[in-house]
């Protein structure tokens, strides 16, 4: 893996963590583990911690405390308002940006 | 129950690391990455049922440096910034802010309002703004000087260039001599590019101006 394909993920993963609870709410394990098996995505599971913490404190997702068949209680993230139009903006340009970048890959450049 | 938990020792180096890797980060935030990890290792760990596992789990985790380190560019964490975005010359300029947009309105149109000083107001505001390279700056200047005040300079200048003909009458037979003159290709060209060109400039710093780093937006 190069250093610009592990920047590409990095990037990609704040909005992959969106689109999750965009479907539903989620604790971190299971959203560490989820995006830990999506080849070719896959980063170091701990990567979404720091990642979590972020998108918490701009607003993009909440959290609350859970109880949990198994163990001790889990903290829950949700995806807010801000959360679904960052994602929403992403989206967007993430169609146009692959659609450029396939352009230029495959030499298409008039 | 399971034999394994925090207290292992491979995971007591592991979390020791993680702490020392998220030194530099705030409190709060620092606490909360931990709070995630351990939660994680506990649920982790209860999967794990042999030294192999443990160590799996850690693997899957990733390096404690390397989780924190770069954190991945978000349009919504503006403030958390500074820590990793290289500096750059320009990241503390206004990108297209007032100043720009008088100066680019001041080079088209100065000399139009007041002739000669408000194309000149408007090199002074281009050349203290900091927002365009040094060479933006010259292409500002010099295309074109005057603005599109160069238009009626030009029309003014058109008797010295235009064709001056004149006719003799000798003999019953006219003759008709011209001389000077450009060809008509020639003035329409000069023209379009006399206007074209100072237009093309605006647009160009605006933009310029507008890819610019903005002031940190909250």
């Amino acid at each position: 893996m190069t250093a610009g394909t592990t920047q590409l993920r990095r990037g990609v993963l704040e909005f992959c963590v969106l689109a999750l609870l965009a479907k539903e709410d989620r604790y971190g394990f299971d959203i560490a583990r989820t995006l830990g098996a999506v080849q070719p995505i896959a980063v170091s599971e701990g990567t979404v911690y720091p990642l979590l913490s972020r998108l918490r404190k701009d607003g993009a997702v909440n959290t609350s405390w859970q109880e949990s068949d198994a163990g001790p209680p889990r903290k829950y993230y949700s995806i807010t308002p801000v959360g679904r139009r960052v994602l929403a903006d992403f989206t967007d340009e993430w169609a146009r940006f692959r659609d450029a970048v396939d352009v230029v890959l495959q030499g298409d450049i008039p | 129950m399971t034999p394994f938990a925090l207290d292992h020792p491979a995971v007591q180096a592991y979390l020791q690391r993680l702490d020392a890797a998220t030194a530099h980060l705030p409190a709060d935030e620092r606490i909360e990455i931990a709070e995630g990890i351990r939660s994680h290792l506990i649920t982790a760990l209860g999967e794990a049922s042999s030294e192999a596992d443990v160590r799996t789990v850690l693997d899957a985790l990733g390096e404690p440096e390397e989780i924190v380190g770069t954190p991945p560019p978000a349009p919504a964490q503006a403030p958390a910034a500074p820590v990793w975005v290289p500096p750059t010359p320009r990241a503390a300029t206004s990108g297209r802010g007032a100043l720009e947009i008088a100066a680019v309105i001041f080079l088209l149109l100065g000399a139009i309002i007041v002739p000669f000083v408000g194309w000149f107001i408007g090199v002074v505001l281009l050349w203290c703004s900091k927002t365009w390279t040094t060479g933006q700056k010259w292409l500002g200047t010099l295309v074109l000087p005057g603005g599109l005040a160069i238009v009626p300079a030009l029309v003014m200048l058109t008797p010295l260039i235009a064709e001056t003909c004149t006719t003799t009458d000798s003999n019953g037979v006219t003759l008709t001599q011209c001389s000077g003159g450009l060809p008509t290709w020639v003035t329409i060209a000069v023209a379009l590019l006399c206007v074209g060109a100072p237009i093309a400039t605006s647009i160009y710093l605006l933009r310029a101006a507008g890819r610019a780093p903005a002031p940190a937006r909250r």
